[in-house]
C-alpha cells in the first residue's frame, strides 16, 4: 500500500510541475495574443480599457481625494507661515498686472474695430469642461492621466485639455464617467505648432522625457532659446494659440521644449469644446458629436 | 459546523491576501499623490509583490494570478495590453526557476535577486 501511494506520488509530482510549465507558457502565449490583438485592433482594446477603467473610477475618485486632503493642509500651513511675503509679492504682482489689464482692454478693443474693418470672421467661443485627475500613470511606456468625466459630461475623443498655465494634452479614450487624456511628454503625442515670435510651423513630439522635442521644423526657421511655443491649428485638432512651453535648447541633437504645465502638479484640467472634429476620425457608432 | 465555517473563511482569506494585497498595490500605484516628479520615479510596486510572494509563496499566487495582476496594471497605466503582463509573468517565471536557489536565503540575497530582476524587467 505505501509501495503504491508512494509511487503515485512521484508520477503525479512531475505531472503537476508539467501542469504547471504548460499553464505558464499559455499564459505568456496568451500575453503575446494580447499584445497582437492590440496592434491589429487598437478600437476593441481601448473600448474594453475605458469600460474596465469606468468601472473602477468611483474607487479611484475615492481614493485621490484623502491625498488632496492631506496636500491641501500641509499647503495652508505653508501658506500660514509665510503669509507676509506672499502679501508683499501679490501687492506688487496685482500693480504690474492692473497696468496689462489696462493695456490689454485697449489692444481688445483695438483689434475688435480693426477685425470689424477687415471683416474678419471671429473664432467660436469656446466651451469647456472641468475635471480632476482620478489617476496618473508615470512609467516607462506611458504618460497619460486619467480624468472623472466622460461621455456623460460630453467630453470626446480629441479634444485638447488645458490648465491656467497651458496644454497639457488631448483626450484620447472616453467612457462613460472617465475619460484618459495623452500627455504632450506621451512618447505617441504629435503636436502641430508654431514658433510665435517667427510663426515658423513645426511639430512638437513627445519622447516620454520631461521635454518633448521640435520636428519638422521648417528648413531655414530662426529658433532660439526662449521662444514661445505656441498650437498652431493646422490639422483641425487643436484651435490655434493655446501655450505649449518655451524652448529650452537648441542644439545639434534638435531643439527642446519645455512645458509651461508642470505635468506632475496638474489637479484639475480644463477640457476645451471648440467643436472641432479634426483629424481625429471618430468610430462609427461610438463618440458621436452634439451639436 | 461554526468552526467549520470559520475554518474555511479562514482558508479563504489565506488564499486570496496575496492576490488582493498585489491588486491593492496596482491602484496605489496610480493613485495622483501630487509629488513633483514623483510618478516618474515611483518604482513598479506590483512587481515586488509579484517577486515577493513567488519567493515566499509561490502556491498563493499562482501564474493567471500574476497574469490578471499584469492585465489589470496595463489597463490602468494605459500602457499597450500585455506589456505588463509579459514583464510580470518573466518575473514570475524567473522566480520560479530559480526557486531552489532563493528558497531560504538571507534578505540581502533576495534583495539582490529583485535588483537583477527588476533591472531585467525594465531594460
Amino acid at each position: 500500500m505505501e509501495d503504491n501511494s508512494h509511487s503515485i506520488k512521484t508520477t503525479v509530482a512531475p505531472i503537476r510541475v508539467m501542469a504547471q510549465r504548460f499553464s505558464f507558457l499559455a499564459l505568456i502565449l496568451l500575453a503575446v495574443a494580447l499584445m497582437v490583438l492590440g496592434k491589429l485592433d487598437a478600437n476593441v482594446m481601448e473600448i474594453a480599457r475605458m469600460n474596465v477603467t469606468d468601472a473602477v473610477s468611483p474607487i479611484l475618485n475615492v481614493l485621490s481625494k484623502p491625498v488632496k486632503t492631506v496636500n491641501q493642509l500641509i499647503n495652508e500651513v505653508l501658506g500660514v507661515y509665510n503669509i507676509r511675503e506672499k502679501n508683499i509679492l501679490l501687492k506688487q504682482e496685482k500693480d504690474r498686472l492692473l497696468q496689462w489689464q489696462m493695456l490689454a482692454r485697449k489692444l481688445k478693443v483695438e483689434n475688435r474695430n480693426l477685425r470689424n474693418l477687415l471683416n474678419f470672421p471671429v473664432d467660436p467661443a469656446a466651451g469647456f469642461i472641468t475635471a480632476r485627475v482620478i489617476a496618473d500613470t508615470g512609467g516607462a511606456f506611458a504618460n497619460s492621466v486619467v480624468i472623472n468625466v466622460g461621455n456623460k459630461s460630453g467630453v470626446l475623443k480629441g479634444q485638447p485639455t488645458i490648465t491656467g498655465e497651458g496644454l497639457v494634452g488631448r483626450v484620447t479614450d472616453v467612457g462613460k464617467r472617465s475619460s484618459r487624456v495623452l500627455l504632450i511628454t506621451d512618447l505617441n503625442s504629435r503636436i502641430p505648432v508654431v514658433i510665435q515670435s517667427s510663426q515658423a510651423r513645426a511639430i512638437m513630439a513627445g519622447d516620454n522625457s520631461y521635454q518633448p522635442r521640435l520636428i519638422y521644423l521648417s528648413p531655414g526657421a530662426l529658433v532660439s532659446q526662449g521662444d514661445r511655443i505656441v498650437t498652431s491649428g493646422h490639422g483641425g485638432a487643436f484651435p490655434p494659440g493655446i501655450p505649449v512651453g518655451l524652448v529650452a535648447s537648441v542644439n545639434v541633437n534638435g531643439t527642446r521644449i519645455k512645458p509651461f504645465v508642470d505635468r506632475y502638479r496638474v489637479t484639475h484640467l480644463r477640457v476645451l469644446d471648440y467643436g472641432l472634429t479634426g483629424i481625429v476620425e471618430t468610430p462609427p457608432g461610438g463618440n458621436k458629436r452634439r451639436d | 459546523m461554526k468552526t467549520s465555517i470559520w475554518y474555511r473563511l479562514d482558508i479563504l482569506t489565506r488564499l486570496l491576501t496575496p492576490f488582493l494585497l498585489t491588486l491593492a498595490l496596482v491602484i496605489l500605484n496610480i493613485i495622483p499623490l501630487e509629488i513633483p516628479g514623483f510618478s516618474q520615479v515611483v518604482p513598479l510596486m506590483p512587481l515586488m509583490a509579484v517577486y515577493h510572494w513567488t519567493v515566499y509563496k509561490s502556491e498563493l499566487l499562482p501564474a493567471h494570478a500574476v497574469f490578471i495582476v499584469g492585465l489589470l496594471q496595463d489597463i490602468f497605466s494605459g500602457a499597450p495590453i500585455g506589456v505588463y503582463t509579459i514583464v510580470f509573468l518573466m518575473v514570475y517565471g524567473m522566480v520560479i526557476w530559480q526557486h531552489r536557489f532563493l528558497f531560504g536565503k538571507s534578505f540581502s540575497i533576495i534583495w539582490l535577486g529583485f535588483s537583477i530582476v527588476s533591472a531585467g524587467a525594465f531594460c
